[in-house]
C-alpha cells in the first residue's frame, strides 16, 4: 500500500481512505517517512553508481583514444611499416631478374683486348669459341660440327662477274630461284645464263659473310650433272588418248588396250609408238641428307639420289610423266614440289607403259 | 561503443528503457561540448559542466523509464532544457548561500549536515546490501523497471518471485536501517 502510495498508482477511493488512514495513523506516518527515505537512498545509490559507471566508461573512452598528432604519427609509422615490407618483399625479385641479366651478359665472356680496350665497368661481350653448326636449308636440321669451308668474300665487280657467266647453257629461267638455296656451291658447278641471277648470286655471297660472321657453315644439295633427255608419248592411239577425258582407271586402260589391239589388228598397221613430245632437262642432285626423289615443274626434273649413270626412260601418258629407272617404272608428280619416288604398281599401267 | 555515428532519439529510448547503461556514456558525449559551452558562459566552469551533464542524463534514464513519458521534441532538446534548469538550480543555491547572514547559514548549515549525514547512512547500508538485493531496488525504485523486465535481467523465474524478493529485501534494508539508526541514538 505504502510503495503504491509513494509512486502514484494509488487512485480513486482507494487513495482517499490511505490518506484517513495515515491522517489518523502515527505509526503508519512513520513507515511511511522510513520508507520514503530508504526509496531516496536508493535512488540516490543507484545515481552514484551511475555516475562512477560514466566516469569509468569515459576515463576507458579517453584511454583508448589517441591524440590526433599520435594518431597521425601511427599512420604514419604504418604507411612506411607497409612501405618497408612492399619493398622488402619484392626486391627478391628484381635481384633474380638482375642475376638473370647478368648471367646472361656473362654467358657472352670477353676477351682480354676487348676488356682492356674498355676502361668502364660495362661488360662486353666476349666472341665465342668458334663452334660450327651445320644447318640443312632444306630441313633446318642441326647436325654434327663439321669442318669450316671458309668462303673467301666475293671481290669481283658486278661487272666482272657478269663477263664471267656463260649464257650459252640450257638451263632455264626457273633455276634462277633455285640458285638461292645453293649458298655453297662452287661457281664453276653453275651454269648460269639470266642476269638476275647475278643479283642472287650476289645476295648468296652477302647472305654467306653474314653466316661466317655467325661462325655457321650451311651446307647444301649438290648439283652432280646434268643432262637432257627426250620424252615420248606411251599412247598407242593419240588420237583416242587427245579425246580421252575419263579418268584412268585399270578398267579403262585395259579396254583401251583391247581396243588398241583390235584397231591394230584391223589395220595391220603398229601405231607410233615413241612419239617425242618433249625433251626434259633432266638434274642430278645430291641431298645432303642422302633424300631420294625428285622435284619437277613440268620443264625441269631434279633427281635426287639417283646415280648418273643409271639408263632412264620418259613416257607421257594422259599428260602424266612417268620415268623408268632401272627396269622400274615411277610416277612423277607436276608440282614444283620435293616428292618421293612412287613405284607404279598397277599391273595394267605397268603393261601398258613397259610395251 | 558509440563513437562512430548518431543513434536515432527513439533508438536511444528504446535501449534506455531496456535497461542498456551504455546509452547513458552515448548521452553525455553526444552533449558534452552543448552544455559546457552553456555552462562556462553561464558563470560556471568545466567541472560544474561535467556534474550537471551527469545529473542530466541520469535524469534523462529515470524520466524516460516513468509510465508516462512522451518526448515532445528532440532529444538534445530535452537534455539541454534539463540541463539548464539543473545549472540555474545550482546557481540559485550558490546565489542563496552568499545572501543568508553568517548564523542563519551556521544554524541553516547544522540541520542540512544532520540531514545529510542521516541520508548519507542509509545510502552506506544501501551500498553494503548484497548485490542481488542491491540491483533489484535500483531497477524497481530508480529505473522504473518494470517486475518482468527485472526477472529477465536478474535471471528469476517470473515477476511474482520478483515481488517477493524485493519485499524481502526492503524489508531487510528496513530492518538494518532502524537498527543503525538505534545505535546512533544510542552513541
Amino acid at each position: 500500500m505504502l510503495d503504491s502510495f509513494l509512486s502514484g498508482k494509488l487512485k480513486g477511493r482507494a487513495l482517499d481512505k490511505f490518506k484517513i488512514d495515515l491522517k489518523n495513523d502515527a505509526s503508519m506516518r512513520e513507515a511511511l517517512a522510513t520508507q520514503k527515505s530508504l526509496i531516496k537512498a536508493v535512488e540516490i545509490a543507484r545515481q552514484k553508481e551511475l555516475k562512477s559507471f560514466i566516469t569509468e566508461e569515459l576515463n576507458k573512452t579517453t584511454a583508448n583514444t589517441l591524440h590526433p598528432k599520435m594518431r597521425i604519427t601511427l599512420a604514419s609509422a604504418a604507411a612506411i611499416a607497409l612501405i618497408a615490407v612492399a619493398i622488402f618483399s619484392l626486391a627478391p625479385l628484381s635481384q633474380k631478374e638482375n642475376k638473370d641479366t647478368v648471367q646472361k651478359e656473362q654467358k657472352i665472356p670477353l676477351t682480354v683486348a676487348e676488356i682492356s680496350a674498355s676502361d668502364t665497368a660495362i661488360a662486353k661481350p666476349e666472341i665465342v669459341p668458334k663452334e660450327i653448326k651445320q644447318i640443312d636449308t632444306q630441313t633446318l636440321a642441326i647436325v654434327e660440327p663439321i669442318p669450316i669451308l671458309e668462303v673467301e668474300p666475293e671481290t669481283e665487280s658486278i661487272e666482272d662477274y657478269n663477263s664471267n657467266i656463260d649464257y650459252t647453257d640450257t638451263v632455264e629461267e626457273s633455276m634462277a630461284f633455285d640458285f638461292a638455296d645453293d649458298m655453297s656451291v662452287e661457281e664453276d658447278r653453275y651454269t648460269v645464263n639470266e642476269k638476275p641471277r647475278v643479283a642472287t648470286e650476289a645476295t648468296s655471297v652477302t647472305e654467306q659473310a653474314e653466316i661466317k660472321d655467325a661462325d655457321l657453315i650451311v651446307r647444301s644439295d649438290e648439283l652432280l650433272g646434268k643432262k637432257t633427255y627426250t620424252v615420248y608419248a606411251a599412247a598407242l592411239n593419240q588420237g583416242n588418248r587427245a579425246n580421252a577425258t575419263e579418268e584412268l582407271t585399270p578398267q579403262s586402260i585395259d579396254k583401251q588396250i583391247t581396243q588398241d589391239k583390235k584397231i591394230d589388228a584391223k589395220n595391220d598397221s603398229v601405231q607410233v609408238r615413241g612419239i617425242a613430245v618433249k625433251d626434259l632437262v633432266v638434274e642430278y642432285w645430291q641431298s645432303v641428307v642422302n633424300y631420294t626423289g625428285y622435284q619437277y615443274n613440268g620443264n625441269q626434273l631434279k633427281l635426287y639420289g639417283v646415280d648418273q649413270l643409271a639408263t632412264l626412260q620418259f613416257l607421257e601418258l594422259d599428260s602424266r610423266l612417268y620415268i623408268k629407272i632401272g627396269g622400274e617404272q615411277y610416277f612423277l608428280e607436276n608440282n614444283a614440289k620435293h616428292n618421293r619416288l612412287i613405284q607404279v604398281t598397277n599391273p595394267t599401267l605397268l603393261k601398258v607403259l613397259n610395251e | 561503443m558509440f563513437g562512430i555515428g548518431k543513434i536515432a532519439d527513439h533508438t536511444v529510448l528504446d535501449n534506455i528503457k531496456q535497461g542498456d547503461e551504455q546509452m547513458l556514456v552515448y548521452l553525455y558525449k553526444q552533449h558534452y561540448q552543448m552544455v559546457k559551452n552553456f555552462v562556462i558562459k553561464n558563470s560556471g566552469d568545466e567541472n560544474a559542466a561535467d556534474d550537471i551533464l551527469q545529473d542530466t542524463v541520469i535524469a534523462v534514464w529515470k524520466n524516460t523509464n516513468k509510465p508516462n513519458f512522451l518526448l515532445q521534441s528532440k532529444l538534445s532538446t530535452y537534455i539541454m532544457a534539463i540541463a539548464k534548469n539543473l545549472w540555474f538550480k545550482e546557481l540559485k543555491k550558490r546565489t542563496k548561500f552568499k545572501l543568508v547572514d553568517e548564523a542563519n547559514h551556521l544554524e541553516h548549515h547544522k540541520d542540512e549536515m544532520h540531514l545529510d549525514m542521516d541520508q548519507n547512512i542509509i545510502v552506506s547500508l544501501v551500498e553494503q546490501m548484497d548485490e542481488t538485493c542491491r540491483r533489484l531496488l535500483f531497477y524497481f525504485y530508480f529505473d522504473g523497471l518494470s517486475t518482468k523486465q527485472i526477472a529477465s535481467k536478474l535471471n528469476y523465474a517470473n515477476a511474482n518471485t520478483v515481488k517477493s524478493k524485493k519485499y524481502q529485501c526492503f524489508k531487510k534494508l528496513q530492518a538494518t536501517v532502524i537498527s543503525q539508526y538505534k545505535k546512533e541514538d544510542l552513541l
